[in-house]
């Protein structure tokens, strides 16, 4: 019988302290030159300055309290408008973009952010002022936050007439490796491979309009490439990370016959995944081995992953199971019911911390919750993508296997939030 | 007063304090948020929370639940997990979202009471204002729900502490020391609100023979307790050496006569030398330590959270924003600065004043909270040697 206990459903949530993921902030923050200023009850954004401290990322964020009487006097616009001005009049050099962030009271205000947004892009032709949105009461909706930031940050992107040989990469906080297959091919084949992290500058993002396709490697930038698609005439293909062979394969015949390229013989690359794999299950040697979603947004593809390879897989801590995932998500259900799966935001965790110090753990929720001090210290897939992505998480692995961590202090220094 | 601020984080919020006030004791708090206020209060401002096992919760609070004012949702929510988790009370917290739509958290509490058999409170806490509110209106409310009703009879040397979250006094260290120094000079504790205590000792606090008051968010309680018990207060703590006898003096003759006292400045104001940063209470005590001790003049004890004119002598200074406690540190002439570590950043090049960190978690969170500074007692003066004790 399944040890499944999870019916990924919203009760009272808890948070464990080893939860969290990127913030807003730091997505945005992959904006070359910009510069955030959020506004809101001062409550709101307590962590996110104090996890842009931790980050070393403060010196680009500022924040303006919006008081009781601003929100019933509905003079918010007005000082917004004020301030913004005030700052941007003092800032030398001034930054490309200045975003204004405003929080989940904002949804229900009614603002009109016109108000401030055309004097102010008026007045400073060459900061770019924008709105973005830090409200998690859309949470379940079609546009959470973390979601609109991707599309806010592109949006940045003027639409170009030049359609250089170049794909972008979005969705992916880290950029893929350079020896990840698909890179290589595509470098082989003369397109260039563009993610946001490699700019410097504004005007050197400006070259992501100019690339000819967007490869989708997160959920999370689908909204934002369909915008983009509108917008810069960048056509996309959702290729998300996925720890399948199968589906692997099939993103990289998709993106060979959307360019029009040879198409890539994997056989090299699923072998040296497949090596990777067996050298990693020998040198756990039986260990077992606990995931979370934070560590992966494909939590039941990894945990697919393993079991396929003779790991001993214990728990996989997930709070929902996405539609892509469904079929992974039963065959585990049906075919290793050994497996404990389990939400972690239910009230009922509290309490259910295990202490098997023995666990491998791959993302920092996991280790909270199992007790070892064995972490693989990755978030949303950090830069594991494709056969060599699998390489990479077996080599990762492999080597915390030998260690061991505070947790407290690994959590603290990850800078992530909830 | 200039609502930007480029350089500090927000201080904690209402809701944070009163979490962190109800923390220890049994009950099941709820913030009625979508996820970011929780995270707020779990990942920066309770220390206590990573080993802890204290029930607090996020409501999971939607976009169209707040438009369609969709109470029952959180109601069956709170509803089904008491019946789990069995909470000795329940706490509803308010963020800002409830704020704007106006949610009536005193009528869900009373429904969730009725309908569970549990005592519930619903705290309307907005993030617009400060912990130390917060936690002030939670005491309160604790002390008026659970402190047992009917006159009572004082015991003798006894004392309750009132106001004690680790916002103020860390998790640990200070609160051992300050129960230390009054078991030494022969108290003892009832209870100690609410760090290291439970519903029992705050139901039998009502025979202390005084109340102390240790940070601005007991004095509404130490009211409430005059009023209601004829328990007299005082406000400070035993920072230093003579300093500290003052306050003991202070609290046996209150407990005699049954007067309210304040541990005040001696002297007068103006012309400040040295600037002490932070809670009302604490710097006021420390302020006492340097005068007494040390035979400083020139003290200035600023608070820069919600200001409150009964702790307040008539010159004394508060500085709430970032602007004003810039202006503060560098427009004052001072020469020595205590305050919490991320004021440095405030500092104007040409400022020579010497800095004496002295975190503090309502402001520097996680950044400092783990370098809790000694205050009670001489363990002062293992951080301020400076200062020319006498």
């Amino acid at each position: 019988m399944s040890k499944c206990t999870c019916q990924f459903e919203t009760i009272l949530q808890y948070s464990s302290p080893a939860r969290g993921g990127w913030s807003i902030v730091r997505y945005a923050m992959q904006v070359p030159e910009s510069y955030q200023l959020f506004v809101g009850p001062a409550a709101c954004m307590r962590h996110i300055m104090l996890s842009s401290m931790e980050l070393k990322i403060d010196h680009r964020i500022s924040w303006l309290f919006i008081k009781e009487s601003d929100i019933v006097s509905g003079s918010y616009e007005q000082l917004i408008l004020k301030n913004v001005d005030e700052l941007l009049s003092q800032m030398t050099p001034r930054p490309k973009v200045f975003m204004i962030f405003t929080t989940c009271i904002d949804n229900l205000l009614g603002t009109d952010h016109d108000v401030f947004l055309k004097p102010l892009n008026e007045k400073y032709p060459d900061t770019k002022t924008i709105v973005c949105f830090m409200n998690p009461i859309t949470g379940e909706g079609p546009t959470p936050p973390a979601i609109t930031i991707q599309d806010s940050i592109y949006s940045l992107l003027k639409k170009s007439e030049v359609r250089e040989r170049a794909v972008n990469c979005i969705g992916n906080h880290l950029p893929i490796r350079e020896d990840n297959e698909l890179i290589c091919h595509l470098k082989q084949h003369g397109f260039q491979v563009r993610h946001i992290s490699q700019y410097q500058s504004f005007e050197q993002f400006q070259e992501m309009g100019q690339s000819v396709l967007n490869l989708v490697l997160s959920p999370l930038a689908l909204y934002a490439a369909k915008q983009m698609k509108k917008r810069q005439g960048i056509d996309y293909l959702y290729l998300p990370v996925s720890y399948s062979f199968a589906e692997i394969e099939k993103g990289i015949q998709l993106v060979c016959d959307r360019l029009d390229i040879e198409p890539l013989d994997p056989t090299d690359a699923r072998r040296q995944a497949e090596q990777a794999l067996e050298e990693t299950r020998k040198e756990l040697n039986g260990r077992p081995v606990s995931l979370d979603y934070e560590a992966t947004y494909h939590p039941f593809s990894m945990a697919h992953l393993l079991l396929t390879h003779g790991f001993h897989l214990d728990t996989i801590f997930s709070g929902e199971c996405i539609p892509q995932e469904q079929r992974e998500f039963d065959w585990i259900l049906e075919r290793h019911p050994e497996v404990n799966i389990v939400q972690p935001d239910q009230y009922t965790m509290l309490g259910k911390r295990r202490n098997e110090e023995d666990h491998l753990c791959i993302g920092f929720e996991a280790a909270y919750y199992i007790g070892s001090p064995h972490v693989v210290p990755v978030a949303a897939d950090a830069e594991q993508y494709g056969f060599s992505g699998i390489c990479l998480l077996m080599k990762r692995m492999a080597e915390e296997n030998a260690r061991s961590y505070d947790l407290e202090q690994l959590v603290k220094d990850s800078g992530l939030v909830v | 007063m200039k609502q930007i601020s480029l350089q500090l984080p927000p201080f904690a919020p209402d809701y944070s304090g009163a979490c962190s006030a109800l923390f220890e004791l049994g009950g099941m708090i709820v913030i009625h948020d979508a996820c970011g206020c929780t995270g707020n209060y779990t990942g920066f401002d309770e220390p206590r929370w990573y080993d802890g096992e204290s029930q607090v919760y996020c409501s999971a609070l939607r976009q169209m639940d707040a438009i369609m004012g969709d109470d029952e949702k959180l109601i069956g929510r709170v509803l089904r997990a008491a019946e789990d988790m069995h909470p000795k009370f329940i706490a509803l917290m308010g963020s800002p979202v409830p704020t704007v739509i106006g949610t009536d958290f005193a009528g869900i509490a009373e429904e969730i009471q009725q309908r569970s058999g549990i005592p519930a409170f619903g705290f309307l806490t907005t993030g617009l204002r400060l912990y130390d509110v917060g936690a002030s209106e939670a005491f309160l409310a604790l002390v008026k729900r659970f402190a047992r009703p009917g006159a009572s009879e004082p015991k003798a040397k006894t004392v309750n502490l009132l106001g004690l979250t680790p916002l103020d006094f860390y998790v640990g260290g200070t609160v051992k020391a300050l129960h230390s120094a009054l078991e030494q000079q022969g108290w003892n504790i009832l209870a100690s609100i609410a760090m290291d205590t439970d519903l029992e000792k705050i139901r039998d606090s009502v025979d202390a023979q005084i109340n102390l008051v240790v940070s601005q968010s007991g004095l509404a309680m130490a009211e409430y307790y005059k009023d209601m018990y004829n328990i007299p207060y005082v406000v400070g703590l035993p920072v230093g050496s003579e300093a500290a006898d003052e306050l003991f003096s202070m609290l046996e003759q209150s407990a005699e006569d049954g007067q309210n006292r304040i541990l005040s400045s001696g002297h007068g104001q103006g012309n400040y030398q040295t600037v002490i940063l932070g809670e009302r209470v604490i710097c006021n005590s420390i302020r006492r330590c340097l005068e007494v001790d040390c035979g400083l003049e020139g003290v200035a004890a600023v608070g820069i959270f919600s200001p409150e004119p009964r702790l307040m002598g008539s010159d004394d200074l508060s500085a709430t924003c970032e602007d004003e406690i810039e202006t503060l540190l560098n427009e004052s002439g001072c020469t020595r600065i205590i305050g919490d570590p991320l004021f440095k950043r405030l500092l104007a090049n040409d400022n020579k004043a010497e800095f004496f960190e002295f975190p503090i978690p309502a402001v520097s969170s996680k950044l400092y909270w783990n370098q809790c500074v000694p205050i009670i007692g001489d363990q002062i003066f293992t951080w301020l040697p400076k200062m020319g004790r006498r």
